[in-house]
């Protein structure tokens, strides 16, 4: 084995050993679990909390006819008093301030006869929430004062055709394009904490080498440039395993919920309905999967080969925390610009700042996830950030050399620059 | 042979080491002394082909260093550590492995040192659970587990009791039986004169003396007594140029100029006090270094 291979190697091996990863990667199997079954935790949340409403109706079969038209969103309790105006009746009121209900809906007859409500929440009730209310009694009031024939009419002018034609050739529909999004927002958010996470470990794995002295040890048997190429190899594989391992949940997870779902639910959907979000993520391109890794490594490389210049010059795990907040700001900036590409991916701004080293391996991934990217750009992308890997590891290697046996006060601007300049 | 022929190095507007040759022979140990800040570090990171000297050249077996030469080498440096939490004997085939050995080889040769070394318990402990000694040896094993042709050491006695100070110094001795060049940086003179045949001290980043120890000794100008430290030593005063260094072991040593007998020294010693032990001897290395290197140089 190469000399490289040895060091990354072991920085592999031990790392893969360490209690940090492993805690971490169980954290992570555990939320994509967790996010698996989120649709039935929804729907047991939900459960936890519906509003719980005392019906007052006017007469008896249109009390009951309001009820089943709420009963899908609200506990519905009718209350066996007729009303005859707006007002609530004393004992319904002390009921719900009281708590035994959450609110109570008086349903009447007006001046001129039409059905109206009178809603009385115990607390104050958010706009949205009245208008989710309106949007229910919609039905009723149709139901209760318009004969058959105006049913029909009001029906379907409350529901006019209106299809979304996506010329997108990707998606063919805007529900195919909606749930793309949802998934590289979740990949972005992946990606994002993978380039942060282990381009930081890069600089403290270095900076702990410096502190515990082993670097010492090392250097009068490999040379810098290849400490850095074995740390970075060593912390990319890693990641890509702990990536792996994470995508290996999601498929078995996939498989398990898509099974259940395709087995109860599918089957009950009328056509054209969205599939549950579970079903759709196995939907995803192979291609998306091969930009992600791609994508990644070009991150990753990126930025770790400047952490690792960073730890290089650094003596305490305090100074490599102070200087990499400022790395920091460009992965921010791309992933800021990510979401916002995943509205517009073809903006011109996005397309130029996607060929940018340090913002393209997020932004570029957005692009050709969500959108139909020209390979040129693809390819300018790849090869711009492939050199500035290239730059960034020939300064890398620089600063490991003249950084990685100094140790006591930060270097200043100035020590650095003729620290760069210097032959050895 | 190791040889640096007239090596410079400059950091910025510091000249760490200037014009710097010297011979380091297998079968040898070579004493490379100064004070702090002197350029011991910087000429020990040339010959590791650490760093890349501006001037001169730096040359093992007749051929300039370089990265495959430089990983034959053993390197212990002054300040030294290991993988806290990683098993000793991982961290050792590491280092084993990173000098070209073959797992196999670097185990055998890790089983034989921990047995010479009394570590054969220890075999599955962590740095942390080890003493600051037994760590120390531990590093002293990684650099000589390859088995180099060429050792360097940096203050290798830092650390260690006197039971190990012996077995490190018995360690060196077997090396160099077996053929091993070995460079000994170290500002314990006492070890140095022990162990060293050639010696080289550095002052202000030159060379001040550089050769055989048994020839500096043999070609120093002052004479040197070993006598009982009596309670009255101005008979001195009458030999011009003779200073006297007191010890706490009640011997005095006392410097005498080339022109001065001892024999007269003797004698006036004799009619000042009862005279116990009265000895001529070489200059001690202490009082070579102490010759050289002044006490504003060590305080840099």
């Amino acid at each position: 084995m190469s000399t490289v291979g040895i060091l990354a190697a072991r920085e592999y091996m031990s790392r893969l050993r360490s209690r940090g990863f492993i805690i971490g990667t169980i954290l992570g199997i555990g939320g994509i679990v967790a996010l698996s079954f989120i649709s039935a935790i929804g729907s047991w949340l939900a459960g936890t909390f519906t509003t719980s409403i005392a019906l007052v109706g006017p007469d008896p079969s249109l009390t009951r006819a309001i009820a089943r038209d709420l009963r899908d969103d609200y506990a519905v309790t009718v209350i066996p008093v007729s009303s005859d105006g707006p007002h609530l009746p004393t004992a319904v009121k002390r009921d719900v301030t009281g708590g035994k209900y959450d609110a109570a809906l008086v349903a009447y007859r007006d001046n001129r006869g039409a059905l109206a409500f009178s809603y009385y929440p115990a607390k104050s009730a958010s706009l949205e929430e009245q208008e989710r209310l309106r949007q229910r009694l919609l039905s009723a009031v149709v139901n209760a004062d318009f004969d058959q024939r105006d049913r029909s009419a009001i029906r379907r002018v409350m529901n006019f055709p209106f299809v979304t034609v996506n010329l997108n050739p990707r998606y063919k529909t805007a529900a195919e394009a909606g749930l793309a999004q949802g998934l590289v927002y979740f990949l972005l958010l992946l990606l994002y904490i993978a380039v942060v996470m282990y381009g930081m470990n890069v600089a403290s794995g270095v900076v702990e080498e410096k502190s515990n002295r082993v670097m010492e040890l090392m250097i009068g048997a490999v040379r810098p440039d290849q400490l850095l190429a074995g740390k970075i190899t060593g912390i990319g594989a890693l990641a890509l395993t702990q990536m792996f391992t994470f995508g290996c949940a999601a498929g078995v997870m996939l498989l398990l919920v898509g099974l259940h779902y395709a087995t109860s639910l599918q089957s009950a959907m009328p056509a054209g309905v969205m599939h549950p979000p579970s079903l759709a993520i196995a939907t995803v391109p192979l291609s998306t999967i091969g930009y992600l890794i791609v994508f990644f490594l070009l991150g990753f490389f990126s930025y770790s080969t400047m952490f690792a210049g960073v730890g290089a010059l650094a003596s305490k795990t305090e100074d490599v925390q102070q200087s990499n907040g400022l790395l920091i700001w460009p992965v921010v900036v791309a992933y800021m610009l990510s979401i916002f590409a995943l509205q517009d991916p073809d903006k011109p701004l996005f397309v130029w700042a996607s060929l940018v080293p340090l913002i393209s391996p997020m932004l570029m991934f957005t692009r050709v996830a969500t959108s139909s990217v020209p390979m040129w750009q693809i390819a300018v992308s790849i090869g711009l950030s492939l050199i500035c890997i290239w730059g960034f590891t020939l300064l890398a290697a620089k600063l490991y050399r003249v950084g990685v046996l100094m140790y006591g006060k930060p270097l200043s601007p100035k020590e650095i620059w003729r620290a760069l300049r210097a032959p050895a | 042979m190791l040889e640096l022929n007239h090596v410079s190095k400059r950091f910025g507007s510091v000249q760490a080491v200037s014009d710097l040759s010297l011979v380091a022979r297998p079968g040898a140990v070579f004493g490379l002394l100064g004070p702090n800040g002197a350029g011991k570090t910087t000429s020990i990171r040339m010959i590791l082909d650490i760093l890349q000297p501006d001037q001169g050249e730096v040359r093992w077996a007749g051929h300039r260093v370089d990265a495959v030469t430089r990983r034959t080498f053993g390197y212990l440096p002054e300040e030294r550590g290991l993988y806290p939490k990683d098993k000793i004997t991982e961290q050792l085939l590491f280092f084993g492995r990173l000098h070209g050995m073959k797992t196999a080889d670097a185990r055998a040769r890790m089983q034989e040192l921990f047995e010479a070394f009394g570590l054969t318990d220890k075999l599955n402990s962590k740095p942390v659970e080890l003493s600051k000694g037994n760590q120390q040896k531990v590093q002293f094993i990684a650099a000589i587990l390859h088995r180099p042709p060429l050792l360097v050491l940096d203050e290798p006695f830092s650390g260690f009791d006197p039971i190990n100070v012996e077995v490190v110094k018995d360690a060196v001795r077997d090396l160099v039986a077996a053929g091993t060049a070995v460079l000994l940086s170290s500002h314990r003179m006492e070890q140095v004169e022990e162990l060293c045949e050639d010696i080289c001290i550095i002052d202000r980043s030159r060379a001040v003396v550089n050769g055989s120890l048994k020839e500096i000794k043999r070609s120093w100008p002052d004479r040197f007594v070993h006598m009982t430290q009596l309670p009255d030593m101005s008979f001195l005063e009458a030999f011009p140029g003779a200073t006297v260094r007191p010890s706490a072991n009640g011997i005095a040593a006392v410097r005498l100029t080339p022109q001065t007998d001892p024999a007269a020294i003797l004698r006036a010693a004799v009619t000042a006090g009862p005279v116990e032990h009265f000895e001529i001897v070489e200059p001690s290395l202490t009082d070579i270094y102490l010759h050289y290197v002044k006490p504003e140089d060590a305080a840099a």
